[in-house]
């Protein structure tokens, strides 16, 4: 295939090459192969450093729009530099001060050009940029009785240390409600108003303060089961947990964690899919996707999906490698390694489900 | 002229060395603690709590929040093996002033009892005045590891009702359903009621 596509561009050169506006043409049509090549080049990069194998999926990346944007840039310079204002008076070549005062139409025209490319060209990158995620604070408001803080403290570690991309800080003190303030406290529970949700209420003051929140209870949510999102706080139950038997809570809680992160990760950044956790009858195993019924959340949480949609979003806001994370957080692979089972078994005397 | 101007020095002299030694007698030796600690001891399942409230006898009658209320720390251990639960609004705290005077109410819930002063400071100093509201208990028995588990708490006495240095302090822990009495160790009693 290569050869084939080798001996049919020699052939191409050649034919181009007896033509008279071959001159002409040759910047324009050297600068597309090389942003060609450049795009073939970063998506072998991407495909054997990330494991991403979606040609659409790079098409529609940050990294595949800033070739583009770079080799237009170039091809929009040379394009405006056929254009030369002062070539009329061109005298000959003398010394430098000569030089420029004889070419200063030129010099500013194509100066200017290149400013306007580049600031150009620098808005597009800018805003097409991956923002790196924050860190996350994970703070308890109650741990059911089946579950010990250092125990799940320890998950939360592990996945700090088994990737770069994301950072979860423990706040190891108790979530206190009297921290609150007397107005924030009556806001998040107005009278006469039954589908308040107070520990989501709670949890968004404080990341106020905090910035990005997970409050894990072992309360029952109000009007929402498994876990409310709203913002950069995330409350995470585990009063529905019965619904994943016999999967226990510390796999529940790890595979919420990563999810409500993911979540406030993308929200933070106003990229959350509009179609995300929306009500429906159908659901194919989507990470954000609405489950109609608690008991197929177990078959979700056990064959965890990101839609193409998702990736791509993930994939723009944030970067290959931080996609690649997300898929291996959310399978639980790591949690399952003999290295994290061996030490729940042995130190803190927590066996897995399966 | 000569004696004039030596008798000029000399008094000088004196006049300075009263103003230093007003400072010194003024200050307090630095090798001996400046608190006194108020302390008391329950027994518990498998262990026992233990309560401590160090007052600094200068500072206290002088030192308020917003001239409202003054701070008394009390740390709990619990070297028991169960975790002590603790309410705001069930527990209660009361300051013992003299014999006969009534116990002064301490302000364990000022978010429902001074939302005004609660919700005027900042969050940093809420989140170190809040009442608790847990304290674990020891961790099992292991080599090496602390025998008990222990926290600092700070308890809003209003200031208007206690001017000068308490007798003692009682302290009712509604999950323990009792009431502690926390006060001076015998030999230091005398020496501070001055």
């Amino acid at each position: 295939m290569t050869t084939v596509l080798s001996d049919a561009l020699d052939r191409l050169l050649k034919y181009l090459e007896k033509q008279r506006y071959w001159k002409t043409i040759q910047p324009f049509f050297l600068t597309t192969f090389g942003t060609v090549a450049a795009e073939v080049a970063a998506y072998q990069y991407v495909k054997s450093q990330y494991n991403l194998t979606q040609v659409p999926l790079f098409l529609g990346s940050y990294i595949s729009t800033r070739i583009l944007v770079s080799g237009a840039a170039v091809l929009v310079l040379l394009l405006l530099f056929k254009v030369n204002p002062g070539r009329r008076n061109r005298p000959a070549p003398s010394r430098l001060v000569a030089l420029y005062r004889a070419n200063r139409t030129t010099i500013l025209y194509r100066g200017l050009l290149i400013a306007t490319v580049a600031v150009a060209s620098g808005l597009v990158f800018f805003a097409t940029s991956p923002t790196r995620a924050s860190r996350i604070t994970i703070r308890f408001f109650d741990l059911p009785s089946d579950v010990r803080s250092e125990a799940f403290t320890y998950l939360v570690y592990e996945i700090n240390r088994i990737q770069r991309q994301w950072y979860f800080d423990i706040d190891a003190r108790p979530f206190n409600t009297l921290e609150l303030s007397p107005a924030e406290y009556n806001a998040c529970n107005p009278e006469g108003y039954d589908h308040v949700q107070p520990l989501l209420c709670y949890a968004e003051r404080k990341s106020e303060s905090q910035g990005p929140i997970i409050l894990i209870t072992a309360m029952p949510l109000n009007d929402a089961y498994l876990a409310t999102h709203f913002g950069i706080a995330s409350v995470i139950t585990t009063a529905d947990a019965a619904y994943v038997a016999p999967i226990t809570n510390y796999e529940y809680l790890a595979y919420m964690t990563v999810l409500q992160s993911m979540l406030i990760q993308l929200d933070a950044q106003g990229t959350i899919p509009a179609d995300a956790f929306v009500p429906g009858p159908t659901s194919s195993g989507g990470a954000f996707e609405f489950i109609p019924a608690r008991d197929m959340f177990k078959a979700a949480m056990l064959a965890p999906r990101l839609s193409p949609a998702l990736e791509g979003q993930i994939f723009n806001r944030f970067g290959p490698g931080y996609l690649e994370v997300c898929s291996q957080l959310l399978s639980l692979d790591w949690l399952y390694a003999p290295r994290v089972r061996e030490n729940l078994s042995k130190l803190f005397g927590v066996t897995l489900s399966h | 002229m000569k004696m004039r101007s030596t008798s000029a020095a000399l008094g000088l002299l004196v006049v300075f060395g009263l103003l230093i030694g007003r400072f010194l007698w003024a200050a307090i030796p630095g090798g001996q603690s400046v608190a006194i600690d108020y302390s008391a001891e329950v027994p518990g399942a498998n262990g026992k709590y233990q309560f401590n409230i160090p007052i600094e006898p200068v500072m206290f009658p002088l030192q308020t929040i917003q001239g409202k209320y003054r701070l008394v720390r009390l740390r709990i251990s619990n070297s028991t093996t169960t975790t002590l639960a603790l309410s705001a609004d069930r527990d209660r705290f009361e300051v013992l002033l003299d014999k006969g005077a009534t116990a002064v109410a301490a302000v364990l819930n000022p978010q429902r009892l001074d939302p005004t002063f609660w919700g005027a400071i900042d969050v940093k100093t809420r989140e170190n005045l809040a009442y608790p509201i847990t304290l674990k208990g020891k961790p099992e028995s292991m080599p090496g590891l602390p025998t008990s588990e222990s926290l600092y708490m700070y308890v809003l006495v209003p200031a208007a009702q206690v001017s000068k240095l308490p007798e003692g302090f009682r302290y009712t822990i509604a999950s323990l359903s009792q009431t502690i009495e926390i006060r001076l160790p015998p030999t230091t009693r005398g020496a501070t009621a001055q």
